[in-house]
């Protein structure tokens, strides 16, 4: 789906994680995700650290729409 | 084996047949003596060692709007021909006539005689067909057609002589997608361990078993001035409101659903649910801003970081979808957020 997506030259984030797999089927913009149940978030932390991880991952997503690729990249969220 | 050349029949549409072009698309099977348009071609590489029989030929559109009884004509004269080998095409990238060749090559072989087409890797049919038959790669154009013809009347013989074709990587076609088993004098053991140590010295070597390639798409250009832009959120995970108003399935997915989130801060739970048969989707119902980031897109666009967001988000279930099927409902996506205006998407995945 990013795929078809890029194609229509929309710069699109993936945010998951399985990595490997969205790297190897070709997304050019792979966000590394919280879990595979919850992407974008990670419901061990408290509420407010959630959020906060959520956020990054955003933030994340915002600099791979940003970046210039020429073939698969991923992008990785720092620990918070 | 015999001195007889060999007998084959070669299935050509009507603008090779030299009937016409899309005017003539209409006309019904007729079928020729000897070889005619490409057939001459192939009948110069078969040489003396097989003959054109009859050319049979079909105007497209006569195939695909009645193909049952094109087929049914066809394969009576194929029968009638006593052919060793069916050969159609090249078909290039035409659409209906690569579906065609595709369809009387299926039929000629569950009749047990061997057939082979050729086209260009990118017409839909090779999807099609190339399980139920051989077709060798050509160019996108006719313009190829000096270079494909001698392959294919060498692999036309060939596969008259022995009922069938050794691998694809060492014929030359477009791999079927089958494995076979054969026989090696070295077990598996010593052939892995022979392909690691190919590997380990940077030396070329073959997989018994290669993963199947996925097309490559080039990136979009990136836009990092997001400040003025609209972006989009879609999601694999099957995040739907309550009630799955447009029945989204669970699972082998065939469509997606957009959902309005005008006036919502965040997605609240109970009022979206995760449909998606794939994973457990407690923490999503817990939370749908797990899986598709409202909340945290709301504070991007606060914060003037993000322009805006569009006021719907896409949703479909990523299990268990085909590629073809996939890719569908991804390019439906990207037409509507073209037409929308979007300028940038974040997609999540479960």
């Amino acid at each position: 789906m990013v795929k078809e997506a890029e194609r229509a030259g929309i710069p699109a984030a993936h945010i998951t994680a399985i990595p490997s797999v969205a790297l190897s089927v070709g997304a050019s913009r792979v966000v590394v995700g919280g879990g595979i149940p919850h992407p974008t978030g990670n419901p061990d932390l408290p509420r407010a650290r959630e959020m906060e991880f959520r956020y990054r991952c955003l933030e994340l997503a915002l600099k791979a729409i940003g970046t210039a690729v020429d073939k698969p990249t991923l992008f990785k969220v720092e620990e918070v | 084996m015999s001195s007889e050349p060999l007998r084959v029949v070669h299935y050509i549409n009507q603008f090779f047949g030299g009937l016409g072009g899309e005017e003539a698309g209409g006309a019904p099977v007729s079928v020729k003596d000897g070889p005619m348009g490409p057939g001459l071609g192939l009948a110069q590489a078969f040489g003396n060692r097989a003959t054109i029989v009859n050319t049979i030929i079909c105007g497209d559109n006569y195939f695909n709007d009645h193909t049952a009884e094109a087929l049914s004509t066809i394969m009576a004269a194929v029968g009638k021909a006593r052919a060793q080998v069916v050969v159609a095409g090249p078909a290039f990238n035409a659409g209906r006539y690569g579906l065609a060749c595709g369809a009387v090559c299926r039929a000629a072989r569950e009749a047990g005689v061997p057939a082979i087409t050729a086209m260009f890797e990118e017409n839909p049919a090779v999807e099609l067909y190339r399980l139920f038959t051989y077709i060798v790669p050509t160019t996108g154009s006719a313009a190829g057609m000096r270079q494909v013809l001698p392959k294919l009347a060498e692999l036309a013989i060939r596969l008259a002589q022995h009922g069938k074709l050794g691998p694809a990587f060492a014929e030359g076609y477009l791999p079927t997608g089958h494995r076979y088993n054969e026989y090696d004098e070295h077990t598996a053991a010593q052939r892995v361990v022979a392909m690691m140590l190919k590997k380990l010295k940077g030396e070329p070597f073959h997989s018994e078993i290669p993963l199947r390639g996925f097309e490559v798409v080039p990136p979009a250009a990136p836009l990092s001035d997001l400040t003025g832009a609209t972006l989009a959120l879609v999601t694999g995970g099957g995040i739907v409101p309550e009630g799955n108003p447009d029945r989204l399935k669970q699972a082998f997915s065939v469509a997606y659903g957009a959902y309005d989130m005008t006036g919502l801060d965040g997605l609240p739970s109970g009022a979206y649910v995760g449909i998606h048969g794939g994973y457990d989707c407690g923490w999503a119902n817990e939370d749908p801003n797990r899986v598709v980031p409202l909340d945290g897109m709301r504070r991007l666009v606060q914060e003037g970081r993000v322009g805006g967001l569009y006021h719907r988000f896409f949703s479909t279930c990523g299990i268990g979808t085909n590629i073809a099927n996939a890719k569908r409902i991804g390019a439906g996506i990207a037409r509507e957020l073209l037409d929308a205006g979007v300028q940038a998407a974040i997609y999540t995945s479960t």
